[in-house]
């Protein structure tokens, strides 16, 4: 598995301090996605896709997670591809998709939670790399056919920014991914996006706090025109939706699920992560139902 | 009348991000230059309500994006709930 270890700027590949990150803090992202894979393996799909799923009727959370990789997969055009990168690569479920379903030659995933490595690792999947290494830090000299990244952006300007920063950080992203890709080369991304309506009852706040604080420290949601904003002049938006009521059905899906397996949650992580993750799961779908955050589904074209 | 200074002076009591920015605030400060999210705005009205007994809507915390305008949104809140007594 390949490491980006030392202190952020000076390194081989990057003899120039790099830009400075504006992102949730590795910490952080370890706080959330470390916590035990065996935990959110009770609770998400089989092949542990931590996003929201692309429902049509009659599907299954897992059919539906496919659903979604195949939507994406096709959107960044990267079906028979050479080399994928995948950033935030999660459990690896992406990875599996374009290798073993698509056709893709090399995917290389990343990741900044240890144990999602560790994990993608044992998989032994054929034609993949998994590297615990933040976007920012890797190779810019690197070529993919196609990038795809989901419910990572999220994480990629931290809690408490002002605007400017915010279109700043998302732009360092967007400039990165503009070098790894060939003109007509295509981003497709995913994300929790803020959402529209900002009529906010007092308990709802206290739960968006709550998440904010608890459950995923240290990050803010983008906002859809700050991610246009900071593509300009690198990409052209391709097509994109939003999907709220998809992810407030995977929510409720994973809450379900999360229920009917408490006493064995408990027994990985302790009662009162346990009854953050109900909490948050529990709250967030209502979240999504009221309009307070969306779901984008956004492809972009390198200009 | 609620004033600037104390809204300012509850915005330093009640968001991290106001005492950590550390400039000085006016009427004209965004809170979005302050790092005060949408949500910490929104929160933050409800500390408002408490402290001075009003009543405000919850959509217009979208539109207020300085001291002088949630100052001015505070004190139309007193003047309505005054004029209905």
């Amino acid at each position: 598995m390949a490491t980006s270890d030392g202190p952020p700027g000076a390194t081989r590949e990057h003899p120039d301090p790099r830009e400075e990150y504006r992102g949730a803090p590795a910490p952080a992202i370890r706080h959330h996605y470390d916590l035990s894979n065996e935990f959110y393996a009770l609770w998400l799909d089989s092949e542990l896709t931590y996003s929201c799923a692309m429902w049509e009727p009659g599907d299954s959370l897992e059919s539906a997670q496919r659903r979604k990789l195949d939507y994406l997969v096709e959107g960044a055009r990267a079906v028979g591809a050479d080399r994928v990168l995948d950033v935030g690569c999660g459990w690896g479920s992406l990875l599996r998709r374009l290798t073993q379903r698509h056709g893709v030659g090399r995917a290389v995933g990343l990741t900044l939670s240890a144990e999602q490595a560790e994990w993608v690792e044992r998989l032994e999947l054929p034609g993949c790399d998994v590297r615990l290494e933040n976007w920012v830090d890797h190779p810019a000299r690197e070529r993919y056919d196609a990038v795809i990244s989901i419910g990572a952006i999220e994480h990629f300007a931290r809690y408490g920014l002002p605007a400017a920063e915010r279109i700043a950080a998302y732009r360092e992203f967007f400039t990165r991914c503009r070098a790894w890709l060939r003109p007509g080369g295509r981003l497709a991304l995913q994300t929790n996006v803020k959402g529209n309506n900002p009529r906010v009852d007092r308990k709802t706040a206290q739960e968006m706090i709550f998440i904010s604080k608890i459950v995923f420290p240290d990050s803010e949601i983008p906002r859809t025109s700050e991610l246009l904003q900071a593509s300009e002049r690198l990409f052209d938006p391709v097509s994109a939706r939003n999907d709220p009521d998809h992810y407030a059905r995977t929510a409720q899906d994973w809450y379900e699920r999360l229920r009917a397996n408490r006493d064995a949650a408990v027994g990985l992580v302790g009662a009162s992560r346990t009854a953050d993750y109900e909490r948050y799961l529990g709250a967030v779908a209502e979240h999504f139902r009221r309009r307070h955050i969306g779901l984008l589904r956004i492809v972009f074209e390198a200009v | 009348m609620i004033t600037t200074a104390q809204i300012t002076a509850l915005m330093t009591e009640k968001l991290e991000a106001v005492r950590e920015a550390g400039i000085t605030l006016s009427e004209d400060t965004a809170f979005e230059d302050l790092g005060v999210t949408s949500l910490d705005l929104a929160n933050f009205v409800f500390s408002l309500e408490d402290e001075f007994g009003l009543e405000l809507d919850p959509g217009m915390a979208a539109d207020i994006r300085t001291i002088g305008d949630l100052t001015k949104v505070a004190n139309d809140s007193v003047a309505d709930a005054a004029r209905y007594q």
